[in-house]
């Protein structure tokens, strides 16, 4: 036992300090009757070890604070304190909590109380899933495969995004494909030859074509501008051809309207009007009279007024003539300019329209920017005649535009939608591998899990059937079977057999005691499942009543399955005594006595002293205690040979009680049987020596005590004058003799008797001590079955 | 008994999680240097779907230059 000492103060019922110190020893059994402290002991591992105040725990009827600490005592004076191998933590009680002070790990305990027995077994599926969940409920890993499955749904839902994309795509590919009358051909080889071309070449001959175009409308553009110009000038011309003969018909009427003389008159009357000190002649210098001379002048002009009139008219249409002139041979030069552009875009461009035509571009080689006065009008014949030829083209010329556009229009739509194919078809591709690698990982995930839980919930109930059939060998029940609930979640069904009906409840036929056992193996296979190994399992007042083979198995699968370290705590006086004498392996065992308990002196204990070290101690004492000696030494015999009848169905006269006398036991076990009965004991070596055995005839140690067997009736069991007459050498002989037997016996290693069929031979517990034979020789067939 | 070498005992969905790791490592499905990440959200419940595409698109041969499937 790793523990060594629990120590409790002010704790429930420990009104005083009370100190336990556990022996190195796998198993602790206190004992003690009702109300003696068995359960503030438990209670006390509880807080220390799981923090946890028990009983108390969570009922607002009765608060820790208030009824952790003893009777009468304070919340401040409780103490628990525990030594666990080499180590010390101490607790305390802190508001309603525990406070535990020391190194880590602190050690755990797993407790089972009497009142949860049946809570595990007869809980709800749901409740019982809750003790199961530790070991089966994984919410971390669940939690992420759930993000994993949602992963997985939208791959899928963005692959048929892509496939739909892609078909789609394809689908109005084909389409373009028989557009272009190229069905015959590979798609997507059709498809990457069109996304190959380099649509420059067919936007240049776009832009050529709009230039030719845009050159004869210039052209033409200019040309008009120049005949309209011509036109006006024309008009001019006529206007001033029109008034020079209206002029010289006017002068002709008039003397004084010579147009140049009245222009004269005109100067000079302005001229001595804006000279009024002027009173000479300024050409001759001759004396005049300036007014008079004003008055004369503006005489004879009014006179060729209508001379003055016509010739002014003319000079304005003159100078208009001049103007338009000018603006005509504006005109010529931008028409003849635009004829040499449109000369050298047809005649260089390699449009098939224009290839086609074969025109002699030499007919119009004056057609240049810079034209020669004397050649104007040759250059404007062929110019205009060059524009005509070339606007003879323009239908071709929009007919092989427009095909152009078209051709751009369906090779950028084919692009397009090659490009739209080879996207979509890398992201359904890319998204289909995602989803297989994510389906492969989810069928990982989900069948570990699965496989896991399975693995778990089997490996519990393998170890709660196998702990089930050693407890209830040979009866028609068991094959218990924990499962989850398929269509529940967090709901644990438990199911078994009752004779020949299987899968059904426990509850429905099981017997109480049978549901006690189950909650315990259920427990137990709970307990030691993921636990550290600083960890206690603490049994607490689990076995109320039981017959005595199931006394000795529950005790055999402590022993003998259990690998934790092990605490009882027991009322049940039949399994204590199984180890007093010597029927269970008490050497495996400290044995702890609780004391009647009082306020004042809280919870008592002591060891528990077995009926041979009683019968020891009484040996040792001087004067000798005769009665008792005798007594003592014959209850022991008596409990050994009732083994031993018992173990080789020795043949016993009826007794409807079942009770037999000292003798009556010595009877049974017959001679021949005495003859090979013998002990053998393995003695255990370290190696390299060999492990050696002893035995002993056991014949002369039942003869010895079977001469001897009325001493206890006479001394140890009645007030009997003759028995006075015995010696105390005579009382002592048989105690001994007693004593002889029991330690050829018992095994000195367990302290057990060796009771267990091995099918060669009995053993103990420990294996250290055998007895021969198997069988009594005198036993029937019937008998001899184990 | 040594208590310095007590461990303390695997939650069943740590014991779980490296369980899961180690196959899909097995499996080749999630590449090495990524497996940890795997365990660590396995046992912390916090793998977002958006991880897990990650985690998966980065264990792909092509992109993690291993030799998986």
């Amino acid at each position: 036992m790793p523990m060594q000492q629990l120590s409790i103060s002010g704790f429930r019922g420990a009104t005083k300090c009370i100190d336990l110190i556990f022996e190195d020893k796998p198993v602790v059994m206190i004992f003690g009757e009702n109300g003696t402290g068995k359960s503030t002991i438990v209670d006390a591992i509880d807080f220390i070890c799981n923090e946890c105040a028990g009983p108390l725990e969570g009922r607002q009827s009765t608060p820790v604070k208030e009824y952790l600490p003893s009777l009468g005592g304070k919340a401040a004076d409780l103490k628990v304190q525990l030594k666990w191998a080499t180590k010390t933590w101490n607790a305390t009680l802190d508001g309603a909590k525990a406070k535990v002070v020391g190194g880590s790990p602190r050690p755990k305990a797993r407790i089972l109380r009497r009142t949860q027995i049946l809570e595990i077994v007869d809980a709800q599926p749901a409740k019982r899933y809750e003790a199961f969940s530790r070991f089966v409920s994984v919410p971390k890993v669940e939690q992420s495969e759930s993000a994993l499955r949602e992963a997985v749904r939208t791959v899928d839902i963005e692959f048929d995004a892509a496939a739909r994309s892609l078909s789609e795509a394809q689908t109005t590919l084909k389409r373009l494909q028989t557009e272009a009358g190229a069905s015959a051909t590979d798609l997507m080889k059709w498809a990457k030859d069109k996304n190959d071309i380099d649509p420059k070449d067919l936007t240049a001959r776009t832009q050529h074509i709009t230039t030719l175009l845009t050159s004869v409308q210039a052209a033409r553009t200019a040309l008009n501008g120049l005949n309209l110009i011509r036109g006006q000038a024309a008009e001019d011309a006529q206007s001033v051809q029109t008034l020079t003969i209206d002029l010289q018909a006017a002068e002709e009427e008039s003397e004084e309207a010579k147009n140049d003389l009245l222009k004269l008159l005109d100067v000079a009357a302005v001229y001595l009007t804006q000279h009024e000190d002027q009173d000479s002649c300024p050409i001759c210098e001759r004396p005049i009279d300036r007014a008079e001379l004003v008055v004369r002048l503006t005489a004879r002009k009014e006179s060729g007024a209508l001379v003055i009139a016509a010739s002014a008219e003319l000079d304005a249409a003159k100078k208009l003539e001049e103007r338009r002139q000018t603006l005509v041979r504006d005109a010529q030069t931008r028409f003849f300019k635009a004829a040499a552009t449109l000369l050298k875009e047809f005649r260089e461009s390699n449009s098939p329209a224009v290839l086609g035509s074969k025109i002699e571009w030499n007919t119009f080689s004056l057609v240049q920017d810079v034209v020669a006065d004397e050649q104007v009008e040759a250059v404007d014949l062929q110019a205009e005649g060059l524009l005509g030829i070339c606007e003879s083209y323009d239908s071709a010329l929009q007919s092989e535009k427009a095909g152009l556009a078209s051709e751009l229009e369906a090779l950028r739509a084919i692009k397009l939608q090659f490009a739209a194919v080879v996207k979509s078809g890398k992201q359904a591709k890319a998204q289909e591998t995602l989803s297989k690698r994510l389906k492969a990982v989810l069928n990982i995930v989900e069948a570990q899990r699965k496989a896991f839980v399975d693995q778990a919930l089997a490996s519990i109930t393998q170890r709660v059937d196998s702990l089930y059939a050693k407890l209830h060998p040979g009866e028609k029940l068991g094959d218990i079977k924990l499962q989850l609930d398929p269509n529940k979640r967090g709901s644990l069904n438990v199911s078994s057999r009752f004779e020949s009906k299987t899968g059904i409840p426990p509850q429905a036929y099981y017997s109480e005691a049978h549901m006690d056992t189950l909650g315990i193996c259920i427990f137990i296979a709970l307990a030691e499942k993921g636990v550290a190994a600083n960890t206690l399992l603490v049994l607490d007042d689990v076995l109320t009543s039981a017959d005595q083979p199931h006394v000795d198995r529950f005790i055999s699968v402590i022993h003998e399955e259990l690998t934790l370290p092990v605490l009882i705590t027991t009322h049940y006086r039949p399994w204590r005594d199984r180890y007093r004498y010597a029927t269970g392996p008490v050497g495996n065992v400290h044995l702890i006595e609780l004391l009647s308990w009082t306020q004042e002196r809280g919870v008592r204990h002591t060891k528990t002293k077995l009926e041979i070290d009683q019968l020891r101690a009484l040996l040792a004492i001087e004067p000798i205690d005769r009665q008792a000696l005798a007594s003592k030494a014959g209850v022991l015999l008596e409990a050994a040979l009732r083994e031993l009848c018992i173990q080789y169905k020795c043949k016993m006269s009826f007794n409807a009680e079942g009770q037999h006398t000292l003798g009556e036991y010595l009877n049974g076990i017959d001679s021949k049987l005495r003859k090979l009965m013998k002990c053998v004991t393995n003695n255990k070596s370290v190696p390299p020596l060999t492990p050696t055995q002893t035995s002993i005839d056991i014949l002369p140690l039942l003869a010895a005590v079977d001469s001897m067997t009325w001493i206890r009736n006479q001394v140890g069991a009645h007030f009997n004058l003759s028995a006075m007459d015995l010696t105390d050498a005579q009382v002592n002989e048989f105690a001994k003799s007693t004593c002889s037997l029991l330690d050829a016996l018992i095994c000195l290693e367990c302290g057990e008797l060796p009771r267990k069929n091995t099918g060669s031979f009995f053993a103990c517990t420990c294996k250290g001590q055998e007895l021969h034979p198997l069988t009594s020789p005198g036993a029937s067939a019937a008998q001899t079955g184990n | 008994m040594d208590i310095t070498t007590i461990a303390l005992p695997k939650t069943a969905d740590e014991e779980l999680a490296d369980k899961i790791t180690d196959s899909l490592g097995g499996a080749k499905l999630i590449s090495t240097e990524k497996l940890p990440q795997v365990r660590d959200g396995l046992r912390k419940g916090n793998l977002t779907g958006a991880d897990w595409k990650l985690l998966v698109e980065l264990s792909e041969p092509a992109k993690s230059g291993g030799t998986a499937e």
